[in-house]
């Protein structure tokens, strides 16, 4: 399990700077990996991902979350 | 009706336990979700018919399974309410790997029951940072008691990688404090607050928040 979605996983809902803030890969990594998982149903992302890496930090207004289809995967 | 109750707490019970091996923190008031409730009552409508339907003088297999011959009414009532759960997530047979019988229906109801629990408490959690977050820039020395806190529950989980990963999270978090007096209005202070505010709910629960409600 990565770290970026185990941040997910235990704040079940999070805006994007604070998974950024609190992950130690650099904020690109992290972009990556919220994309692939958004793509494989478990999370879902409101609002769109800057594509500048300088904007992520302040990207408050854009929120991670899990899915029905991600907390069955944790719960099942 | 004792053994309705009861399997109704028994149906709460196991879905509490199987959410709070993951999330500890798990605050009570959101087990009454209505898709809890309709699964807590259907399988309570199941033991109560269970109760009914057997007769505790009989000799059949069911019969002895299902009351175990227990006479008294109040005491069979708790042991079909108790056993109904054991019951319902009965295996038959597995097909292509999903268990197939009462365990088939009973994970799918309890899943979307879980499901429902989490995202009302993903919903109000936002909510509980936005509307707590506010009263935390006038509290002096928020962070340090919010670290605080959490080391502390962090170092009494028997999980070593919980351990490390909220500590390397808290140094991080640490690390990205803005220079100069605390400002509501700038947006770094309030990325900074706002994440301590709600890795506190994460970790701690509500409790060290509470002075700010």
């Amino acid at each position: 399990m990565s770290e970026v979605y185990e941040i997910i996983r235990r704040a079940k809902s999070i805006p994007l700077d604070e998974l950024v803030l609190r992950s130690s890969q650099p904020p690109e990594a992290v972009t990556r990996e919220v994309r692939m998982l958004a793509e494989d149903g478990v999370i879902e992302v409101k609002g769109d991902i800057p594509a500048s890496a300088d904007m992520l930090a302040h990207a408050s207004d854009i929120t991670v979350m899990l899915t029905s289809k991600g907390i069955s995967r944790i719960t099942a | 009706m004792i053994a309705l109750l009861v399997a109704v707490a028994a149906i709460y019970v196991d879905c509490y336990q199987r959410l709070s091996k993951l999330y500890p923190n798990v605050p009570t008031q959101f087990f009454t979700a209505i898709p809890m409730f309709l699964l807590a009552f259907l399988c309570g409508a199941v033991a109560a018919v269970a109760f009914y339907a057997t007769n505790p003088q009989g000799n059949g297999y069911i019969d002895t399974l299902l009351s175990l011959n227990i006479q008294n009414n109040y005491s069979r009532a708790i042991y079909v309410g108790a056993l109904i759960l054991v019951l319902i997530r009965s295996k038959l047979f597995q097909l292509q790997g999903a268990d197939v019988g009462g365990e088939f229906f009973y994970s799918l109801g309890s899943q979307k029951a879980i499901n429902s629990i989490v995202l009302r408490w993903i919903a109000w959690s936002d909510e509980f940072v936005e509307r707590v977050l506010i009263k935390t820039y006038v509290e002096p020395n928020f962070d340090v008691s919010m670290f605080g806190y959490m080391k502390a529950i962090a170092a009494a989980s028997s999980d070593p990688k919980y351990r490390s990963d909220v500590e390397s999270q808290i140094q991080k978090i640490e690390g990205s404090k803005p220079a100069g007096a605390v400002n509501a209005t700038d947006p770094n202070w309030q990325r900074y607050y706002r994440t301590i505010t709600r890795m506190t709910l994460e970790v701690c629960g509500t409790l060290p928040l509470r002075k700010f409600q």
